[in-house]
Protein backbone atom coordinates (compact mmCIF):
# COMPACT_ATOMS: atom_id res chain seq x y z
CA UNK A 1 0.00 0.00 0.00
CA UNK A 2 3.02 2.22 0.49
CA UNK A 3 3.55 2.52 -3.27
CA UNK A 4 0.08 3.93 -3.75
CA UNK A 5 0.80 6.60 -1.16
CA UNK A 6 4.11 7.44 -2.85
CA UNK A 7 2.31 7.73 -6.18
CA UNK A 8 -0.22 10.06 -4.60
CA UNK A 9 2.54 12.21 -3.06
CA UNK A 10 4.17 12.47 -6.48
CA UNK A 11 0.88 13.50 -8.04
CA UNK A 12 0.40 16.18 -5.40
CA UNK A 13 3.82 17.60 -6.16
CA UNK A 14 2.96 17.57 -9.87
CA UNK A 15 -0.23 19.52 -9.10
CA UNK A 16 1.77 22.22 -7.34
CA UNK A 17 4.36 22.53 -10.07
CA UNK A 18 1.77 22.73 -12.88
CA UNK A 19 -0.83 24.75 -11.03
CA UNK A 20 -0.05 28.23 -12.40
CA UNK A 21 0.19 27.02 -15.99
CA UNK A 22 -2.98 24.98 -15.73
CA UNK A 23 -4.90 27.91 -14.25
CA UNK A 24 -3.86 30.21 -17.07
CA UNK A 25 -4.70 27.63 -19.73
CA UNK A 26 -8.02 26.92 -18.13
CA UNK A 27 -8.81 30.62 -18.06
CA UNK A 28 -7.84 31.08 -21.72
CA UNK A 29 -9.82 28.08 -22.88
CA UNK A 30 -12.98 29.08 -20.97
CA UNK A 31 -12.89 32.73 -22.09
CA UNK A 32 -15.40 32.99 -24.94
CA UNK A 33 -14.38 36.54 -25.79
CA UNK A 34 -10.96 35.37 -26.98
CA UNK A 35 -9.93 34.24 -30.45
CA UNK A 36 -11.09 30.65 -31.09
CA UNK A 37 -7.60 29.63 -32.14
CA UNK A 38 -6.13 30.83 -28.85
CA UNK A 39 -8.78 28.92 -26.94
CA UNK A 40 -8.13 25.80 -29.00
CA UNK A 41 -4.40 25.98 -28.32
CA UNK A 42 -5.02 26.43 -24.60
CA UNK A 43 -7.30 23.41 -24.57
CA UNK A 44 -4.70 21.32 -26.38
CA UNK A 45 -2.01 22.45 -23.95
CA UNK A 46 -4.28 21.40 -21.08
CA UNK A 47 -4.83 17.97 -22.55
CA UNK A 48 -1.07 17.59 -23.06
CA UNK A 49 -0.30 18.04 -19.34
CA UNK A 50 0.02 14.75 -17.44
CA UNK A 51 -3.15 13.43 -15.88
CA UNK A 52 -1.62 13.33 -12.40
CA UNK A 53 -1.13 17.12 -12.44
CA UNK A 54 -4.89 17.54 -12.33
CA UNK A 55 -6.18 18.22 -8.80
CA UNK A 56 -9.11 15.89 -9.39
CA UNK A 57 -6.70 12.98 -9.86
CA UNK A 58 -5.59 13.38 -6.24
CA UNK A 59 -6.94 10.77 -3.85
CA UNK A 60 -7.02 11.28 -0.11
CA UNK A 61 -5.63 8.10 1.39
CA UNK A 62 -5.33 6.85 4.94
CA UNK A 63 -2.14 8.25 6.47
CA UNK A 64 -1.74 5.14 8.66
CA UNK A 65 -2.40 2.31 6.23
CA UNK A 66 -2.65 3.90 2.78
CA UNK A 67 -6.17 2.61 2.24
CA UNK A 68 -8.00 4.53 -0.47
CA UNK A 69 -11.61 3.93 0.55
CA UNK A 70 -13.62 4.80 3.61
CA UNK A 71 -11.48 7.76 4.69
CA UNK A 72 -12.60 10.26 7.29
CA UNK A 73 -11.13 13.45 5.84
CA UNK A 74 -11.18 15.22 9.18
CA UNK A 75 -8.74 12.66 10.65
CA UNK A 76 -7.19 11.43 7.34
CA UNK A 77 -7.75 7.88 8.56
CA UNK A 78 -9.62 4.93 7.11
CA UNK A 79 -12.66 3.74 8.99
CA UNK A 80 -10.92 0.88 10.78
CA UNK A 81 -7.92 2.93 11.95
CA UNK A 82 -10.37 5.61 12.99
CA UNK A 83 -12.30 3.11 15.10
CA UNK A 84 -9.17 1.70 16.71
CA UNK A 85 -7.83 5.10 17.64
CA UNK A 86 -11.16 6.46 18.74
CA UNK A 87 -11.67 3.52 21.10
CA UNK A 88 -8.10 3.94 22.35
CA UNK A 89 -8.78 7.61 23.08
CA UNK A 90 -6.19 8.96 20.65
CA UNK A 91 -8.62 11.23 18.83
CA UNK A 92 -9.58 14.21 20.94
CA UNK A 93 -13.29 14.92 21.03
CA UNK A 94 -14.31 11.55 19.60
CA UNK A 95 -16.47 9.42 21.84
CA UNK A 96 -18.38 6.22 21.30
CA UNK A 97 -22.08 6.86 21.45
CA UNK A 98 -25.07 4.66 21.94
CA UNK A 99 -28.76 5.49 22.02
CA UNK B 1 -39.83 55.26 -27.78
CA UNK B 2 -36.52 56.87 -28.64
CA UNK B 3 -36.38 58.24 -25.11
CA UNK B 4 -36.15 54.71 -23.66
CA UNK B 5 -33.30 53.86 -26.02
CA UNK B 6 -31.38 56.93 -24.98
CA UNK B 7 -31.94 56.08 -21.33
CA UNK B 8 -30.63 52.54 -21.87
CA UNK B 9 -27.55 53.83 -23.66
CA UNK B 10 -26.88 56.27 -20.84
CA UNK B 11 -27.30 53.49 -18.27
CA UNK B 12 -24.75 51.40 -20.13
CA UNK B 13 -22.36 54.33 -20.24
CA UNK B 14 -22.73 54.86 -16.50
CA UNK B 15 -22.16 51.16 -15.84
CA UNK B 16 -19.02 51.19 -17.98
CA UNK B 17 -17.71 54.29 -16.26
CA UNK B 18 -18.39 52.92 -12.77
CA UNK B 19 -16.76 49.58 -13.62
CA UNK B 20 -13.72 51.45 -14.93
CA UNK B 21 -13.55 53.58 -11.79
CA UNK B 22 -13.98 50.70 -9.34
CA UNK B 23 -11.90 48.22 -11.30
CA UNK B 24 -14.80 45.87 -12.08
CA UNK B 25 -15.32 43.89 -15.26
CA UNK B 26 -17.73 45.49 -17.73
CA UNK B 27 -19.62 42.65 -19.34
CA UNK B 28 -23.19 43.75 -20.24
CA UNK B 29 -23.91 40.75 -22.51
CA UNK B 30 -22.88 38.26 -19.80
CA UNK B 31 -20.32 36.57 -22.05
CA UNK B 32 -18.33 33.78 -20.37
CA UNK B 33 -14.91 35.19 -19.60
CA UNK B 34 -13.65 32.44 -17.33
CA UNK B 35 -12.87 34.89 -14.55
CA UNK B 36 -14.21 32.47 -11.96
CA UNK B 37 -11.11 30.35 -12.61
CA UNK B 38 -8.82 33.23 -11.66
CA UNK B 39 -10.91 33.80 -8.54
CA UNK B 40 -10.59 30.19 -7.35
CA UNK B 41 -7.15 30.51 -5.74
CA UNK B 42 -4.40 27.91 -5.51
CA UNK B 43 -4.90 24.82 -3.36
CA UNK B 44 -1.86 22.78 -4.40
CA UNK B 45 0.25 23.84 -1.42
CA UNK B 46 -2.49 22.63 0.89
CA UNK B 47 -2.75 19.34 -1.03
CA UNK B 48 0.98 18.67 -0.71
CA UNK B 49 0.75 18.95 3.07
CA UNK B 50 -1.79 16.09 3.31
CA UNK B 51 0.62 13.30 4.32
CA UNK B 52 2.67 14.00 7.47
CA UNK B 53 6.43 14.31 6.98
CA UNK B 54 8.82 11.91 8.73
CA UNK B 55 9.43 14.47 11.48
CA UNK B 56 5.70 14.85 12.09
CA UNK B 57 5.32 11.07 12.27
CA UNK B 58 8.04 10.83 14.92
CA UNK B 59 6.39 13.62 16.87
CA UNK B 60 3.13 11.70 16.87
CA UNK B 61 4.79 8.48 17.99
CA UNK B 62 6.42 10.04 21.08
CA UNK B 63 4.19 10.38 24.12
CA UNK B 64 3.03 13.95 24.52
CA UNK B 65 4.56 14.53 27.96
CA UNK B 66 8.00 13.20 27.09
CA UNK B 67 7.97 15.46 24.05
CA UNK B 68 7.64 18.39 26.43
CA UNK B 69 10.21 17.21 28.98
CA UNK B 70 12.71 16.01 26.42
CA UNK B 71 13.92 12.86 28.21
CA UNK B 72 12.44 9.47 28.96
CA UNK B 73 9.77 9.11 31.58
CA UNK B 74 8.98 6.30 34.01
CA UNK B 75 7.66 3.18 32.29
CA UNK B 76 5.16 1.51 34.69
CA UNK B 77 5.30 -1.83 32.83
CA UNK B 78 9.08 -1.99 33.19
CA UNK B 79 8.86 -1.24 36.93
CA UNK B 80 6.30 -4.02 37.36
CA UNK B 81 8.58 -6.45 35.54
CA UNK B 82 11.60 -5.56 37.70
CA UNK B 83 9.56 -5.88 40.90
CA UNK B 84 8.33 -9.31 39.85
CA UNK B 85 11.92 -10.39 39.16
CA UNK B 86 13.00 -9.15 42.58
CA UNK B 87 10.24 -11.13 44.22
CA UNK B 88 11.28 -14.30 42.37
CA UNK B 89 14.93 -13.86 43.34
CA UNK B 90 14.00 -13.32 47.00
CA UNK B 91 12.32 -16.74 46.93
CA UNK B 92 15.28 -18.27 45.16
CA UNK B 93 13.22 -18.84 41.99
CA UNK B 94 14.99 -16.41 39.70
CA UNK B 95 16.55 -17.33 36.37
CA UNK B 96 20.00 -18.94 36.80
CA UNK B 97 23.14 -17.07 35.75
CA UNK B 98 24.87 -18.02 32.55
CA UNK B 99 26.76 -21.27 32.91
CA UNK B 100 24.76 -22.41 35.94
CA UNK B 101 21.64 -23.74 34.27
CA UNK B 102 20.55 -27.35 33.62
CA UNK B 103 22.10 -27.55 30.19
CA UNK B 104 25.45 -26.19 31.39
CA UNK B 105 25.49 -28.87 34.15
CA UNK B 106 24.99 -31.64 31.54
CA UNK B 107 27.81 -30.28 29.41
CA UNK B 108 30.20 -30.20 32.39
CA UNK B 109 29.57 -33.93 33.12
CA UNK B 110 30.78 -35.00 29.69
Amino acid sequence: MKSRVLRDIKARQAVVSQELKRTLWRHLSRNTTLDPQVRMQAQMALSRTPREASPSAIKNRCIATGRGRGIFNQWKLCRFQFRLRALNGDLPGVDKSSW
Amino acid sequence: MSGVGVQLARKLQVAELSSRIFGNVFNPTGARQGNYILRQGFRGEHMVRYYPSLQDQNMVKLPRLSRLLGDKLVDPDEIDRLNALDRLRARGKGAPKKGEGKRAAIKKKR
